[in-house]
């Protein structure tokens, strides 16, 4: 009977666990969609170098902010700073997972008209997207239960991926275009 | 840079850095100067001096450059420059700090200097990053040992603000 109960109460933990956690990616997708959709409505946004990028990637996630905190404000501030870090970090995973999601769409839309398909280009797309998204889920379960200071790391790789994913979409739309044009 | 900005209103935006921003001691203070050059209404920037020297759009185009490299600037500051920075510009106010603070944190006045153009991301953590040095500011004040009222200065009867007069 105590098994039972046992199973049952982490069966339980379990559900509680992803449905909280799903709530909490749902709210930041919804956040990221709203924020992209809003900017496009007006007009593309000026993007920033790489530089900028990264900068802004160790902003979100490193501990510098937090020392500074500890040391000047009160435990009020450093509550919220934790979740106002903490929201921005899955805004962020959502926002390269929206990304990546983009990009294989129209991946596969050029892909079924395409007619100099590589095989191994292929699946280094669909292998990169993959990891990406699955270090997306991992980085979004460690923020949403630790917060993100101290990811740094994990964040910068999952942004080189989704950038190299980028590369590679955008390569290969090159190679397309310069086949159709000696094909002409 | 230089691909986002046409040659007419890179001359502009040289001018204006070296003759305006210069002048203007803090990057918060630059940014929210250049925000409050742009119309609400329309999200044009408008600087008379300008326009009469270069031309109305080079101006505006010149303008929301500066707004949006300045954006970037203090956009990626840490918190603890960020908070210097707002302590800087609370004081250049002459603004009773309480007040100040109040009507920062409760009408977020800065969300205006977001410019129409910017990464979301960006934009996201600027506003987060004014909240905790809003946060840590107020800390600081509550901090601070209680000074007789009738010290401080009266408030202001009209707004005064730190900025330089536009050419």
């Amino acid at each position: 009977m105590t098994e039972y109960a046992l199973i049952a109460a982490v069966a339980m933990s379990v559900v509680l666990f992803v449905a909280l956690f799903r709530r909490a990616t749902q709210d930041a997708r919804e956040e990221a969609q709203a924020g992209c959709r809003g900017l496009n409505d007006s007009d593309e946004w000026w993007g920033f170098g790489s530089d900028v990028s990264r900068e802004v990637l160790r902003q979100i996630f490193s501990q510098d902010d937090e020392y500074f905190l500890n040391e000047e404000a009160g435990p009020g501030t450093k509550i919220v700073f934790r979740r106002e870090r903490k929201r921005l970090a899955l805004r962020w995973i959502e926002r390269r997972k929206l990304e990546a999601a983009a990009v294989m769409r129209s991946h596969r839309q050029a892909a079924r008209v395409a007619e100099d398909l590589q095989p191994s280009v292929e699946m280094k797309l669909l292998l990169r997207h993959v990891k990406l998204k699955v270090m997306c889920e991992a980085l979004a379960v460690v923020v949403w239960l630790a917060g993100p200071q101290s990811l740094h790391g994990l964040a910068q790789r999952a942004d080189e991926i989704s950038h190299g994913a980028q590369r590679l979409r955008q390569a290969v739309r090159n190679r397309g275009a310069a086949s159709a044009q000696q094909a002409q | 840079m230089n691909r986002v900005l046409p040659a007419d209103a890179w001359r502009v935006y040289d001018d204006f850095r070296t003759r305006t921003l210069v002048r203007i001691p803090s990057t918060l203070e630059r940014l929210i100067y250049i925000a409050s050059t742009r119309d609400y209404n329309s999200g044009v920037y408008q600087h008379e001096g300008l326009a009469g020297r270069y031309g109305a759009e080079a101006a505006a185009r010149a303008l929301e450059y500066a707004h949006w490299e300045v954006f970037q600037t203090v956009s990626l500051l840490s918190l603890r420059r960020l908070t210097e920075e707002l302590h800087k510009y609370m004081e250049s106010s002459r603004e009773q700090p309480i007040a100040f603070l109040n009507a920062w944190q409760k009408l977020e006045p800065y969300r205006v200097a977001i410019p129409l153009r910017v990464d979301p991301t960006i934009a996201e953590l600027f506003i987060s990053n004014i909240k905790i040095a809003l946060a840590v500011l107020r800390h600081r004040q509550a901090a601070k040992p209680d000074r007789p009222q009738d010290a401080l200065p009266p408030p202001s009867p009209a707004p005064r603000s730190p900025l330089p007069y536009r050419s």
